[in-house]
């Protein structure tokens, strides 16, 4: 595995607002870019690190819906902006302690 | 050990939104790897291409033809729309740098970096 020869996308992560949510948490560089073949699951565990969450505590949405966990970076792209410019616009949510 | 870093997942974070990266094959001895062209990290480091190349001397930088390199980039399947690839002429015979898009590149250019083992 070489994947920093792999193609990459360029990601745009904005925080879903919800009311009901008071964390504090936000992402300081909200620009990300990755390998093609990186999958979502990679992804909530990079943000986690990031914003100091324990692991499995963000969700990642695309137009208000969950994306699962072993969608590839270029599945997402194909499913669901091809022919979109770059970066791809993506939401997180951080789950609440009862889940 | 070069093998267990290639392995990881390289994750690149920017408050700006990222320059553009290509996924070019520049010589028949070597597979794709990507690059950025060099008019554009001089741009956003504003600094001149020759200050660039002295204080940076091992930044790789290639030249490629730009009818090569839109011959390449359009048959990307993350390049098609025709935005992304319109300041560019399929046809012309001039010439374009590009620059190795490494780990001291990106943070050269101010992104954060985040390695994840899968």
């Amino acid at each position: 595995h070489y994947f920093r020869y792999d193609e990459h996308v360029s990601l745009c992560l904005e925080k879903q607002s919800s009311s009901k949510d008071k964390s504090k948490a936000v992402l300081q560089h909200k620009y990300v870019r990755c390998s093609v073949r990186a999958q979502i699951r990679h992804l909530r565990r990079v943000l986690c690190h990031r914003l100091g969450l324990p692991p499995q505590h963000v969700q990642i949405l695309f137009n208000n819906e969950p994306l699962p966990d072993h969608m590839t970076m270029k599945q997402l792209w194909l499913s669901r902006w091809f022919g979109k410019p770059a970066p791809l616009l993506l939401h997180y949510s951080i789950k609440d302690k009862r889940r | 050990d070069e093998d267990g870093f290639s392995d990881v997942f390289e994750f690149e974070f920017s408050d700006e939104p990222p320059l553009p990266c290509y996924n070019i094959q520049v010589c028949l001895s070597q597979g794709p790897r990507n690059w950025l062209l060099l008019s554009d990290v001089v741009k956003r480091l504003k600094m001149s291409s020759r200050i660039f190349r002295c204080n940076f001397p091992n930044l790789e930088v290639v030249t490629i033809t730009e009818a090569e390199f839109y011959k390449q980039t359009s048959l990307s399947q993350l390049f098609s729309c025709a935005t992304d690839l319109e300041a560019f002429n399929p046809e012309s015979k001039e010439l374009l740098d590009l620059v190795e898009f490494t780990s001291e590149l990106k943070t050269l250019l101010g992104s954060s970096l985040h390695w994840l083992h899968p």
